[in-house]
């Protein structure tokens, strides 16, 4: 009796403290995407050293293992298998977002995948057409206009934010696993525990290579991560296919080029004095558009065409999503 | 004599006589195809040797100190001359060794250059398909400034994943949190990291 009203004491909290995350930054409008702008930094640092230790210690020794012994079809196949059990999810989301005809599509890949399939051990659907597609929770609320929240990084789980916490919760209850999986655990059967095992080495073997390709890369092992999976996330949004504006636009880049620019042009000038502004490129044509922004002719693929788009704003993953929602269309990842 | 006339041609060719423009799509295949070039001689050249190939292709087709400057953001202006020197020194030969520690061997890839997109303000961006011999596919986006009457590589984003975004966000912080000295030191461990094949 005393454990269940612990439980439900700790379940409460666990929401609260949910609800209070969410309120205090996720309801809180469109977030300036400033780069250091992480709250928790302090405290997920620590989980972040914490998982990076654990990793090391424990799960990078099984996942080696893992490739060392098992043959690349194999991986394949228990890949395929566990994407089957858990694309419930992406069903659900995909009509959450409001995508019908690719939600029809996902539902016949579903049960082609469970059936002829093999209980998704094959991906017999992508031989018919029917693509996949990675959809969930978090893609959802970002579609239905609620910002990003705080990043966030979980112990065990590793990054995420207060927008993608829900998802947690979301995918245990549309995975195939936890109806029938559980039930037979209950049933007193633990051929389910070496499964769930081999979905958690599946997962992160499957990260494997984006983990090494960090530790070589990354100066700040911390910041890496948090950035690539802010703009990963961000590019799932748009479902793999953003406008053009995503591309210079991402977080401060563009507002941090365009001073660079006038800071160059600044140093260039300095020491001419009043060197005319044609010296600095003469097949420029400066266009007064949308404030002072100058625009410049940009010569086509062939050489002929010329464009003079406007300084575009790309919308941002929250509030203003809406105002241009991110395409139907899906590039497979 | 002969010799000689072709150096004198050679030298117009080289200094005298215009630059022909480039298109922007072109300085990244020309790029990507010297990439590939190293990849396959991997192996013979060594670590050494790719960075001697690729130096020369790296500085020919990515503006360096723009994008060197772009990582530090505004604490460019709170280092010294000398400081400023070190910084992209460093930076040049990390962006190389970059290239010559990552791409150390060659499986079937393939480059495929998909779209030339212009942007506001001399951009443009270039999409190409990186294709592995299994079939996997990754997404690059190249990002040109125009320098002069030529483009030049800002930015590359693969599969959604800014690398100036990443970077900018990374030096920010650790000169923010520890200073000038500590991005050097943090550089300069990277670059050897690379030299040794970790």
């Amino acid at each position: 009796m005393e454990g269940r009203k612990g439980m439900r004491a700790a379940r409460f909290m666990t929401v609260g403290i949910l609800l209070c995350l969410w309120f205090t930054f996720g309801c809180a409008g469109t977030q300036p995407r400033v780069e250091t702008y992480d709250p928790l930094e302090n405290v997920n640092r620590s989980f972040h050293a914490f998982n990076t230790k654990f990793d090391e210690i424990v799960m990078q020794p099984i996942v080696d293992a893992y490739l060392n012994l098992t043959h690349e079809h194999f991986r394949l196949s228990v890949s395929n298998f566990f994407d089957n059990l858990t694309y419930p999810n992406v069903i659900v989301n995909t009509f959450l977002q409001g995508k019908f005809v690719q939600g029809a599509s996902d539902t016949g890949r579903f049960l082609l995948n469970s059936t002829l399939g093999v209980a998704g051990i094959f991906d017999a659907a992508t031989v018919f057409g029917l693509e996949e597609h990675d959809e969930d929770l978090g893609q959802t609320l970002a579609v239905w206009g609620i910002s990003e929240g705080p990043y966030l990084t979980l112990p065990f789980f590793g990054p995420s934010t207060v927008r993608d916490l829900p998802d947690l919760g979301g995918s245990i209850l549309t995975n195939v696993f936890t109806y029938v999986g559980t039930p037979v655990l209950v049933a007193g059967v633990t051929a389910t525990a070496p499964l769930a095992l081999l979905g958690i080495i599946d997962k992160r073997a499957r990260a494997d290579r984006a983990i090494r390709a960090r530790d070589q890369l990354a100066l700040d092992s911390y910041v890496f991560t948090r950035e690539a999976y802010r703009q990963r996330r961000t590019f799932l949004i748009y479902d793999g296919n953003p406008p053009v504006e995503f591309y210079v636009e991402t977080d401060t880049i563009d507002e941090g080029i365009l001073e660079l620019e006038e800071e160059l042009a600044e140093e260039d000038q300095a020491p001419r004095g009043d060197a005319p502004l044609s010296d600095q490129d003469e097949s420029v044509e400066i266009l007064p558009v949308g404030g002072d922004q100058p625009l410049r002719a940009v010569p086509s693929l062939n050489g002929h065409g010329t464009d003079r788009s406007p300084t575009s704003v790309v919308p941002k993953i929250g509030h203003d999503i809406y105002t241009q929602p991110p395409s139907a269309t899906s590039s497979p990842q | 004599m002969r010799g000689f006339v072709v150096m004198v041609v050679l030298n117009l060719v080289m200094f005298v006589l215009p630059a022909q423009a480039r298109e922007p799509a072109e300085v990244v295949k020309e790029f990507q195809t010297v990439l590939l070039e190293v990849m396959k001689q991997a192996e013979s050249l060594g670590y050494e040797g790719r960075y001697e190939r690729l130096k020369p292709a790296v500085l020919a087709s990515h503006d360096i100190p723009f994008i060197a400057r772009l990582t530090v953001g505004k604490y460019w202006k709170t280092f010294s001359k000398e400081e400023q020197a070190l910084f992209l020194r460093m930076f040049e030969q990390l962006s190389v060794a970059a290239y010559a520690g990552r791409f150390d061997g060659y499986h079937g890839e393939q480059f495929t250059v998909l779209s030339q997109k212009p942007l506001p303000r001399d951009k443009v961006l270039v999409e190409t398909l990186f294709t592995k011999a299994n079939g996997e596919q990754l997404h690059f986006h190249y990002l040109l400034r125009a320098v002069g009457k030529d483009w030049r590589i800002i930015n590359i984003t693969v599969d959604g994943v800014s690398d100036l975004a990443v970077k900018r966000a990374e030096y920010t912080s650790l000169v923010k949190d520890q200073g000038f000295s500590a991005l050097i030191d943090k550089m300069k461990e990277q670059i050897s990291r690379y030299a040794n094949g970790r």
